[in-house]
């Protein structure tokens, strides 16, 4: 069985992986401007598929990074374009529901100025809309939010999803028995579980990012593909009202050190004392009224 | 009653006795065990299934809109429970010299030796990558890890379990041999690695079991422990993170043992009709602990019910609601209701009618603790799960009956191994010379 089950994933890595490289260069665009904001520049260097599977294997850390995300929830229109941008750049099965990324349509009473309550967010929030931006509500974003004292780390028996120096929380997946405990200690429930043997559209995968195999626990990478060589993640690249923001907390001259000295910022579940790399902001609605 | 010759020249009486589902002819048992096997079968069915198709075309677990443990942690946490009362009872025979107990000790032995096996086999069952699991922990475990506590610790006493109980067995292997039929003399000589039964033996044995018994009452509570720790360490899920968690699983473990043992024996006891070697005194003593045990375990519910309900944070209070009054309350007060009627039936069976005690209301009750603590751990692991921090919708979790066939089939083996056991060892310690046997049979 174990042979059945590589050969599947050699085969997905393989042959969709040579189907994509051509389509991939839809995915690149430049982005230059972002990598001055944290001055890590360089293109990603496309190589073979590799033998161990695990995130940004072929990834250098730079320890003068500390990646941080500030999400801007008074500009988010609640599109989900990052969502399924995120789903296509990171292979992302449709078995896997919701992908790394959830957006939730929140009513306005539940005001993020203050901290929402829990028990508000249940009552007042929806993840099946079909509309938005609609008057009267707001959008709330939620991943990974590479916590820096991650719970998820803490439990996990043999060290397959771990903290790297640049901040990111990853995963190595020939690791990960799949016992699961890290998607229970996620306060965010922010993890993913391969339930059933994943399968991708049409076989198609991006060659920079490993397909993972059944059983194994996944989540956003802040695609450290792409970031660890000086580009933005997916899901900040594809925010149409450039809602979300990225880069290097340390460097003092980047947008996100900027925004965060210039702006009130805060972080989800604060009490849970994970102290995420995801600031949440609100600057006011930036979206045409219609 | 039965007092025991002072050497055994020749096969005694009661030896012969005590042999009876060894040297028995045994049809009946050949199927029953067949019976187990094929039980067992189901679960490699499922093991299969699940390995080739994923956890997700068999069980309902799912992520994070529903519950990511569900069936099979709970069985965990019941089969490492049970596991408690093996050295629970023999320590207590040894340390507090009760040596009413002593005839019980072997099958309380033999209960963490069969449990502590079903557990694993459910652990492997419940993880993704069974064929990385012994590989990856040995080689990455991280030590700070609860789950590779709980690896070391179950280990551990496993091991040292073993070893205490094929000490304890020794003379028993070696007088054995006498009485089975010839062709099988080879093997319980074998297993004896020559021992000789005399004064000094038999007494360097019984040294090295009470200080094992001394070393294992530690490991034992920190098994059990560490399963509230693996609970109780999330401060992400309402519901579970909890001082008491340890503690709370140390005392439903011996809650859960004893209340299997005294089912176990009381069994054992009727079947083979040993109402002389195995003495009521003893299971009226272990009812009156389980009476006493099942008390404090309904304390320690209510105050983490108090709390729960009070004035919990919002996460906790979405938890509380489903438990008490939502979705869950189907099962919490049927369970609640079932631990409190196991308890008054033997407190009252046990303590007010002291006189007129009856062994099949022990047993009633102590069945009815058994099932009302295998549901109270599926509460403990479920709800939590199915209400996350964020508002996610809700989703739900029904265990599927692949997940049940699962279990049954893990049942299956533990019952099966134990009854092999038996079919090949004296499942009552042989009385030493001179000790005298159950003279308390049917009074106190
Ligand atoms: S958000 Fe969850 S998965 Fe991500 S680092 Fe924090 S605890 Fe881990
Ligand atoms: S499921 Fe995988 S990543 Fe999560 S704790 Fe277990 S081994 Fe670690």
């Amino acid at each position: 069985m174990k042979l059945g089950r590589r050969d599947f994933l050699k085969y997905t890595i393989g042959a969709g992986g040579l189907a994509l490289l051509g389509k991939y260069a839809l995915f690149s665009r430049n982005s230059t401007s972002a990598q001055a904001s944290y001055g890590v520049g360089e293109e990603p260097t496309r190589k073979p598929p590799r033998k161990e599977i695990a995130d940004g294997v072929d990834t250098v850390v730079d320890t003068n990074n500390k990646f941080a995300m500030v999400i801007d929830v008074g500009a988010c229109i609640g599109c989900r374009m990052c969502q399924w941008n995120c789903k296509a750049e990171n292979n992302i099965p449709d078995a896997i529901y919701p992908p790394w990324i959830e957006v939730f349509q929140m009513e306005n009473e539940t005001d993020m100025a203050s901290h929402p309550s829990t028990e508000e967010l249940k009552q007042r929030t929806s993840t099946s809309y079909e509309k938005s931006p609609l008057e009267g509500k707001w959008y709330l974003p939620v991943q990974c939010q590479h916590c820096d004292n991650p719970p998820c780390v803490k439990v996990c028996p043999v060290g397959a999803t771990y903290k790297d120096k640049d901040g990111l929380v990853l995963m190595n997946y020939d690791r990960c028995i799949g016992c699961r405990i890290c998607i229970v200690a996620c306060p965010y429930s922010a993890r993913r579980f391969n339930w059933l043997e994943p399968e991708l559209e049409d076989g198609k995968a991006n060659p920079l990012v490993p397909v993972r195999p059944m059983s194994v626990v996944e989540k956003c990478t802040f695609c450290v593909h792409r970031t660890r060589n000086g580009k933005l993640p997916r899901c900040v690249e594809v925010c149409p009202v450039g809602a979300r923001h990225f880069g290097n907390i340390k460097d003092t001259n980047s947008e996100v050190y900027k925004l965060l000295k210039s702006s009130r910022s805060y972080h989800l579940l604060e009490e849970a004392n994970t102290k995420p790399s995801i600031y949440y902001i609100t600057r006011g609605k930036k979206w045409p009224q219609s | 009653m039965a007092t025991i010759l002072a050497r055994h020249k020749g096969p005694d009486k009661t030896l012969v006795d005590l042999m009876r589902p060894v040297t028995a002819s045994g049809k009946g048992s050949f199927f029953f065990l067949a019976a187990m096997a094929a039980l067992f079968g189901l679960y490699i069915i499922v093991f299969y299934m699940q390995y080739v198709y994923g956890h997700g075309s068999v069980t309902d677990q799912a992520t994070p809109v529903g519950a990511a443990w569900g069936l099979y942690v709970t069985g965990i946490v019941f089969f490492i429970g049970i596991s408690h009362v093996g050295i629970g009872v023999s320590a207590a025979a040894r340390l507090l010299n009760l040596d009413y107990l002593k005839p019980y000790a072997r099958m309380a032995e033999m209960l963490t030796l069969v449990c502590l096996p079903a557990a694993v086999l459910i652990i492997t069952l419940d993880i993704g990558r069974p064929e990385k699991f012994l590989i990856n922990v040995m080689t990455y475990g991280r030590i700070q890890a609860p789950f590779v506590w709980s690896g070391t610790v179950i280990s551990v006493y496993l091991a040292a379990s073993l070893i205490y109980l094929y000490l304890s067995m020794r003379r028993d292997i070696t007088l054995s041999a006498d009485l089975v039929p010839e062709k099988w003399r080879w093997f319980y000589r074998l297993l004896s690695l020559g021992y000789k039964d005399t004064e000094d033996t038999r007494h360097t044995h019984e040294r090295t079991l009470w200080w094992m018994a001394i070393v294992l009452i530690p490991i034992m509570v920190s098994v059990h422990s560490v399963y509230g720790l693996v609970f109780g360490l999330h401060s992400g899920r309402p519901g579970w993170f909890n001082p008491l968690m340890a503690p709370y699983f140390v005392l439903g473990a011996l809650v859960n043992g004893f209340a299997t043992l005294v089912i176990v024996a009381a069994l054992i006891r009727r079947v083979f009709r040993w109402e002389q070697y195995l003495s009521l005194k003893a299971i009226r003593n272990m009812g009156r602990f389980l009476c006493w045990m099942t008390l404090l375990y309904i304390y320690f519910s209510v105050s983490e019910y108090i709390t729960f309900i009070y004035s919990p944070p919002a996460g906790e209070a979405r938890v509380a609601h489903a438990i008490f009054l939502g979705e869950f309350s189907k099962i919490f007060w049927p369970t609640l209701a079932i631990l409190i009627t196991g308890f008054l039936v033997l407190f009252f069976n046990q303590t007010i009618f002291n006189k007129q005690f009856a062994l099949w209301a022990t047993v009633l009750g102590a069945v009815f603790i058994d099932i009302a603590l295998f549901l109270t751990r599926y509460l403990i692991v479920v709800p939590s799960l199915l209400y996350p921090l964020l508002p996610f919708p809700k989703g739900s979790y029904v265990p599927t009956v692949y997940e049940f066939a699962a279990l049954i089939g893990v049942f299956g083996f533990a019952i099966g191994v134990y009854a092999l056991f038996m079919r090949v060892f004296p499942i009552v310690e042989f009385p030493h010379p001179g000790e005298q046997i159950s003279t308390e049979a049917n009074k106190w």
